[in-house]
C-alpha cells in the first residue's frame, strides 16, 4: 500500500514553506544591494507570497473529501451509504427508488435538514439531536411522498437532504487524511433524476468527488445486463472527467453463493463483467483508455456487511433484529459449523455467537477487502483532486511573479552597464523576433488541421460536396495525434470526434425502442436514455404509442406498411386518426429527443472541453519549453489556468422529426345493384326471360394514403439526422477555431507582456543602478545564479502521480 | 359482381375459339384446351381429365353433358323451390338439351363452355393448394417475404476491443451479430456477390486486444436476403434470419476512414 494520504499533503506543505524561506533569504540578500526604489516592489511580492502560502496551506490542511455513490438500478447505492455510515439511516428500497440527493457531513451531533422544495407535500425543516430511526423514517416519508406525487406533478423537484452524522468511515479514514479534512458522503439519485435541475448543484460537486459506482451483480438476464452496462457507462459520463477516480463495486455478489460451484461462477462473473465494463467504457470514453485499463473493480455484499456491523451494536434489541435478518437472508454466507452451534432463538445468541456470525459475514461479504481498496483509492486519488489545483492557484497568485521578478531583475542588472545595455536591447529585439517566429509557426501548426476541417465542412454545406465532413474531422484529428508534440496525447482527442457516435447511439436506442413497441403491440420504453427524460414527456409518448397500436398500427401493418384506400366515412376517419397519431409521434419524439440529445450533448461537450484542454496543455508545455530555450533568462511562463480557459459555448443539437403521411384525394367505383330482365343461356337456354340483378358502377371519392412501415419511419428519421449533421459539425468546427484563436492570442499577449516587463526592468536598472560594474560583478552574477536556483525550486513545486517531485 | 364483364369476356372467347374448331371432326375439347392454355399447361390439364385428342364430337358432347349434370343436376339434389322438388324438372335437362341443341355449331359452343369450366376448376384447385403451402411457409417464418435466397455480407466498423476474441473464419451466432451491430459505428449490408473489394483503407496491423482503433469486419450470412440494404440497426437486427450464423470473412485495422462514405453511420 502506498503512503498515507496526509503525508502527500504534508510534503507539499513543507516544500511550499521552504519556498517561502528561499524567497525570504533571496529578498533579504538582494535588498542589501538594490536602491530603495526597488523596496516597495519587493515588499509587494513578499506579502503576495505570504498570502498565497497561507491560502495554499489552508487548502492542504483542510481539504474536502467527497465520496459520492452512484450506480445502476437497484444496485444498493443507499445500502452502501449506510455501510459507510455504519447505521441504517438512508432508506433502502427494493425497486428503483431514491430519497433524492442526500448529503452527509461528518459531525459528532446528529441532525437532519430537509430542504424546502416548491410544490412538495413532504415535511421540510431541521431536526437536531435526532435518532437514527427518526432520520430513516423522515427520509422514508420524503421518498414515498415524492414517488407518489411524481406521477401527478411531473415537474416536482427531487428532494434534497443534509444529514450531520458521526459516520463510521470517517473514523477509519481520519488517520490517513490531513487532520483538518472535511469528509462528505453524497448519495446521488438514480438516472431518472439526473435531468432534475435541482440536482445540478449536487451533481457538480461530483466533479471533485471520488465516486463509488455500484453494479447489481444479481441481474443475470443478458438483455438487462447489457442495459445495466450502458447505465453504468452513462453515469460515468454524467459524472465527467476521468473514470480513474471511480471505484467500481460489483455489489450483491452473494447472489452466486447458491450455485453449486459458486467460486468458479463468481470468478467467471467478475472476470466477464470487469471485461465488459472496461470495453464499454473504452468504447465510449476512448480518451481515458489507459486509465480504464487500470481500473479496479471489486466485489462486495453491502447488505451482509451492514448486518455484520449491526449485529455488533451495543443495543441488544437492534443487534437481535440484525441477527434475525442475517440468518434469514444470508444464511448461505455463514459457515455451517457456526450455524450448527447457534440456538434457534436469535435472542438467545450469546455475545460470542454474535461476534462469530458478524466476523464471518464481514469476511464473506468481502467487506475487509472493500475497505482496504477504498483506503488505497483515496490515498491514490484524493491528493490528485486537491493539490494540483491548489498549486496552480498559488503560482498564479504569487509563484510566477516571484520567479519572473527574480530572474529578470538580476539579469537586467547584470546587463545594465552602458555597453551591456545596448547589447541586451538588441538581444531582446532578437529574442522577440525569434519568439514571434516560433510562436507563429506553432500557432499555425496547431491551427492548420482545424482550418482544413472548417473548410471541408463549409464546402459540404455551401457547395454540397460529396465529402463527408465527419469522416474528415475524425481522420484529420487522428493524423494530428501522430504528429509531435501532439503524439504525446495518445487518444485524448477522441472526444472531438466520438460525439457523433454517442449521439447516433442515443438516437438509435430510442428509435429502436419505439419501433419495437409499435411492432410488438406492447409499449416498453425501458431504455437508459429514456430513463433520463422528464417522466411526464415519456408518459405522453407512451400514451401516443398505445393509441397508435389501438388504431391497428402494429404487427404486420407497422412492419410492412400498407397502401390504404379509405372509402367510407368511418374508414376515412380512421385513416385521418392514424395520420394524426403518427404526426403526434413525431412531436413527442422531437420533444424527447431534444431532452436526450441535450443531455448527450452536455456529456459530449464536457468531454470536448476536456479534450481541448488536454490539447492546449500539450501545446503550452511545448511552447514553454521552446520559449525557455530561446530566452532562458526571461522566465517565460504561460499559466495554464489563465490562458487555456475553454470559452464560448457549443449550441444545442436539435432534430425535427416528421413521420406522418400524405393523404391524397382519390376515386373509386362503387357497385350499385340494378334489377333487369334478360334472356340467358343458363336460364332455360334463352327460352324464357330471367330477372337479373346487374351491377353498375358509380364513381365515388376516397382518401388514399401510403401508410409507412416502421422501417420507413426509421430510415426517414435517420435521413433527418443526417440532414442535421452538417449544422452541428459546423458549430463544432467554428468553436474549435475560436478556441485556438483565443489561446494563440492569449499566448502572444503573455509573451509580449513578459518581454515588455523585462525591457522595462532593464531600462530601470540602466537608469537607477550606477555602480562600478566590474566591481559589483562578483555580487550580481552569483545573485543571478541564486535567482535561477529560486526559479528551479519553484518549478519543482508541482504534483505528479506518486507525489510531489 | 360485374356481369357485363363476364358476358363480354365469354362472348370474346367464343368468337376467338369457334372459327378454329368449327371444321374439326375429332379432338374438339382437346383443341379448346390447347387454344386457351400454354402447351405445357394444356398437356397437364388434358392428362388430368383424360381428354382424348382423338375423340369425336359425340364423345366430347357426352363429356360436356356429364359436366353439366354434375354442376346443374347432382349439385341441386335436395334443393326445394317454393315447396317443390327442383331435381325433377332438372332431370329433363339432358333431354331438353338434346332436343334444342341440334347443330354442330351449337354443340361446339357447349363444349367450349365445358372446356372453360374444366380449366377454371383445375387451376382453382392448383392455386388453392399453392396458397396453402405459402401460408404454411409464412407461419413457419422460413421465408418472411418470400424473397429469393441470397447470401448477405454484413460489413461493420467496430472498436478493436470488441473483436479481440474473434478471428477470421470463426463462426458467430445471432446474438453475437446483434452485439456487434450494437457496437458498430458504421455498417453496410450488401449481397455477397455484389461486394466491392478493396475500397477501404485496410492495414496489415495486428488487431490490438484493447483500445478504440477502428476495425473493419465482414460477416457473411447465408439466407440473408431480408437484411440486404437495411439502413437502421434496429431493422437489421430484426430481420436477421432466426437461426443466423455468420462467418467472419475479413478482419482488418483501418488506416483511415476513407471509403466509409457509402456506409450507414450509427
Amino acid at each position: 500500500m502506498s503512503q498515507a494520504s496526509y503525508r502527500v499533503f504534508e510534503e507539499v506543505e513543507v516544500r511550499a514553506q521552504l519556498l517561502g524561506q528561499y524567497w525570504h533569504n533571496f529578498q533579504a540578500e538582494i535588498t542589501k544591494h538594490l536602491p530603495d526604489s526597488y523596496h516597495p516592489e519587493i515588499q509587494e511580492l513578499s506579502s503576495k507570497l505570504e498570502q498565497a502560502l497561507i491560502t495554499l496551506i489552508e487548502k492542504l490542511r483542510q481539504p474536502t473529501l467527497i465520496l459520492a455513490t452512484t450506480g445502476t438500478t437497484s444496485s444498493g447505492k443507499s445500502t452502501l451509504i449506510n455501510l459507510l455510515c455504519g447505521a441504517e439511516i438512508v432508506p433502502m428500497a427494493v425497486s428503483e427508488m431514491s430519497a433524492g440527493a442526500v448529503t452527509i457531513e461528518y459531525s459528532q451531533n446528529k441532525s437532519l435538514i430537509i430542504e424546502k422544495t416548491p410544490g412538495a407535500l413532504w415535511e421540510s425543516g431541521e431536526w437536531n439531536n435526532i435518532s437514527d430511526e427518526e432520520i430513516y423514517q423522515r427520509l422514508h416519508q420524503v421518498m414515498i411522498s415524492y414517488i407518489d406525487n411524481r406521477a401527478k406533478q411531473p415537474h416536482l423537484a427531487c428532494p434534497q437532504s443534509l444529514i450531520y452524522y458521526p459516520f463510521r468511515v470517517f473514523d477509519k479514514l481520519s488517520h490517513q487524511l490531513p487532520r483538518g479534512v472535511k469528509v462528505k458522503l453524497l448519495d446521488l439519485p438514480g438516472l431518472s433524476y439526473v435531468g432534475d435541475t435541482g440536482n445540478l448543484s449536487v451533481i457538480k460537486q461530483c466533479r471533485q468527488a471520488l465516486c463509488l459506482v455500484t453494479y447489481n451483480s444479481e441481474e443475470n438476464d443478458p438483455q438487462k445486463t447489457r442495459s445495466l452496462l450502458l447505465e453504468v457507462v452513462d453515469q460515468v459520463k454524467d459524472l465527467g472527467g476521468s473514470p480513474a477516480r471511480m471505484l467500481f463495486i460489483l455489489n450483491r455478489i452473494d447472489a452466486f453463493r447458491s450455485d453449486n460451484n459458486w467460486p468458479e461462477s463468481e470468478m467467471r462473473f467478475v472476470e466477464n463483467t470487469t471485461k465488459n465494463i472496461k470495453a464499454e467504457l473504452i468504447e465510449q470514453l476512448g480518451e481515458y483508455t489507459q486509465e480504464i485499463e487500470n481500473l479496479k473493480i471489486i466485489k462486495l455484499s453491502t447488505r451482509a456487511a451492514l448486518l455484520s456491523l449491526q449485529i455488533q451494536s451495543l443495543d441488544e434489541n437492534y443487534s437481535t433484529i440484525a441477527c434475525e435478518k442475517a440468518d434469514k437472508n444470508f444464511n448461505g454466507l455463514i459457515e455451517a459449523n457456526i450455524l450448527e452451534d447457534l440456538p434457534r432463538k436469535h435472542s438467545n445468541w450469546t455475545k460470542q455467537d454474535k461476534q462469530r456470525v458478524a466476523d464471518d459475514l464481514w469476511k464473506k461479504a468481502y467487506a475487509e477487502e472493500f475497505e482496504e481498496y477504498l483506503m488505497e483509492h483515496i490515498t491514490l486519488h484524493f491528493p490528485k483532486l486537491v493539490i494540483p489545483q491548489a498549486l496552480e492557484e498559488f503560482n498564479v497568485a504569487a509563484g510566477n511573479s516571484i520567479v519572473e521578478w527574480a530572474v529578470q531583475t538580476t539579469t537586467a542588472i547584470v546587463n545594465s552597464s552602458q555597453e551591456q545595455y545596448n547589447q541586451e536591447c538588441n538581444n531582446i529585439k532578437y529574442i522577440r523576433e525569434c519568439l514571434e517566429k516560433f510562436l507563429q509557426e506553432n500557432h499555425a501548426n496547431l491551427k492548420k488541421p482545424f482550418v482544413q476541417i472548417d473548410e471541408k465542412i463549409k464546402q459540404a454545406i455551401n457547395e454540397g460536396s460529396e465529402d463527408d465532413p465527419i469522416l474528415f474531422l475524425e481522420d484529420t484529428l487522428k493524423e494530428l495525434q501522430k504528429v509531435p508534440p501532439y503524439n504525446e496525447l495518445g487518444e485524448k482527442l477522441s472526444a472531438l470526434y466520438q460525439w457523433r457516435r454517442a449521439l447516433g447511439k442515443g438516437i438509435q436506442q430510442v428509435l429502436g425502442v419505439v419501433a419495437k413497441s409499435i411492432e410488438s403491440g406492447k409499449v416498453n420504453l425501458e431504455s437508459t436514455n429514456l430513463k433520463k427524460v422528464d417522466f411526464s414527456k415519456v408518459k405522453l409518448l407512451e400514451n401516443n404509442l398505445n393509441r397508435l397500436i389501438n388504431l391497428g398500427y402494429t404487427g404486420n401493418l407497422a412492419k410492412n406498411g400498407e397502401t390504404r384506400e379509405a372509402k367510407t366515412e368511418a374508414e376515412k376517419k380512421s385513416l385521418k386518426q392514424l395520420n394524426q397519431e403518427l404526426n403526434e409521434l413525431s412531436i413527442h419524439l422531437n420533444i424527447i429527443m431534444e431532452d436526450i440529445l441535450g443531455q448527450i450533448v452536455n456529456q459530449e461537450k464536457a468531454r470536448m472541453y476536456e479534450a481541448v484542454s488536454e490539447l492546449f496543455d500539450c501545446h503550452i508545455v511545448h511552447l514553454e519549453t521552446g520559449a525557455h530555450s530561446i530566452a532562458p533568462n526571461i522566465a517565460i511562463k504561460f499559466p495554464e489556468s489563465q490562458i487555456k480557459q475553454v470559452t464560448g459555448s457549443l449550441g444545442d443539437f436539435n432534430l425535427n422529426f416528421e413521420s406522418g403521411f400524405v393523404i391524397n384525394d382519390g376515386t373509386w367505383q362503387e357497385s350499385v345493384i340494378v334489377e333487369t330482365e334478360k334472356r340467358v343461356w343458363y336460364h332455360w337456354l334463352w327460352l324464357a326471360p330471367k330477372k337479373i340483378k346487374e351491377i353498375t358502377y358509380e364513381t365515388r371519392s376516397s382518401d388514399n394514403a401510403q401508410i409507412p412501415s416502421t422501417e420507413e419511419l426509421l430510415d426517414n428519421w435517420n435521413i433527418q439526422v443526417k440532414i442535421a449533421e452538417p449544422t452541428l459539425v459546423n458549430q463544432i468546427g467554428e468553436w474549435l477555431l475560436e478556441q485556438i484563436d483565443c489561446l494563440n492570442k492569449k499566448i502572444d499577449d503573455i509573451q509580449t507582456d513578459v518581454i515588455d516587463r523585462y525591457q522595462s526592468r532593464l531600462d530601470t536598472a540602466y537608469q537607477k543602478i550606477t555602480f562600478d560594474y566590474e566591481k559589483q560583478k562578483n555580487i550580481w552574477e552569483p545573485m543571478q545564479e541564486q535567482a535561477k536556483n529560486l526559479s528551479t525550486e519553484f518549478s519543482k513545486l508541482k504534483f505528479e502521480d506518486g507525489g510531489t517531485e | 359482381m360485374n356481369n357485363q364483364f363476364f358476358n363480354e369476356s365469354y362472348e370474346k372467347i367464343l368468337q376467338e375459339i369457334k372459327p378454329q374448331i368449327i371444321d374439326h371432326k375429332v379432338g374438339i375439347l382437346s383443341t379448346v384446351m390447347y387454344l386457351i392454355l400454354e402447351q405445357s399447361e394444356a398437356e397437364e390439364v388434358c392428362k388430368k381429365y383424360s381428354i382424348n385428342n382423338k375423340s369425336n364430337l359425340d364423345q366430347d358432347w357426352l363429356s360436356m353433358t356429364n359436366i353439366i349434370n354434375t354442376v346443374f343436376v347432382d349439385k341441386q339434389a335436395g334443393v326445394k323451390l317454393v315447396g317443390q322438388d327442383i331435381v325433377a324438372p332438372l332431370k329433363d335437362w339432358n333431354n331438353l338439351l338434346n332436343k334444342t341443341v341440334s347443330t354442330q355449331e351449337q354443340k361446339m359452343e357447349w363444349i367450349v363452355i365445358a372446356g372453360i369450366m374444366l380449366i377454371g376448376v383445375y387451376f382453382s384447385t392448383k392455386n388453392l393448394s399453392k396458397n396453402r403451402q405459402q401460408l404454411q411457409l409464412k407461419q413457419q417464418e422460413l421465408e418472411p417475404y418470400n424473397l429469393p435466397t441470397k447470401n448477405a455480407s454484413l460489413c461493420l466498423v467496430v472498436a478493436a476491443s470488441e473483436v479481440s476474441h474473434i478471428q477470421v473464419n470463426s463462426v458467430v451466432i445471432r446474438s453475437d451479430i446483434e452485439r456487434l451491430i450494437d457496437a458498430a459505428s458504421y455498417f453496410l449490408c450488401v449481397e455477397t456477390e455484389e461486394l466491392q473489394q478493396n475500397y477501404l483503407d485496410y492495414t496489415d496491423q495486428l488487431i490490438p486486444s484493447t483500445g478504440e482503433q477502428e476495425v473493419y469486419m465482414r460477416i457473411d450470412i447465408a439466407k440473408g436476403q431480408a437484411i440486404l440494404g437495411k439502413k437502421s440497426p434496429y431493422v437489421l437486427k430484426r430481420d436477421l434470419p432466426p437461426e443466423a450464423q455468420g462467418t467472419i470473412k475479413e478482419l482488418a485495422v483501418l488506416g483511415s476512414l476513407k471509403g466509409l462514405e457509402t456506409f450507414n453511420r450509427i
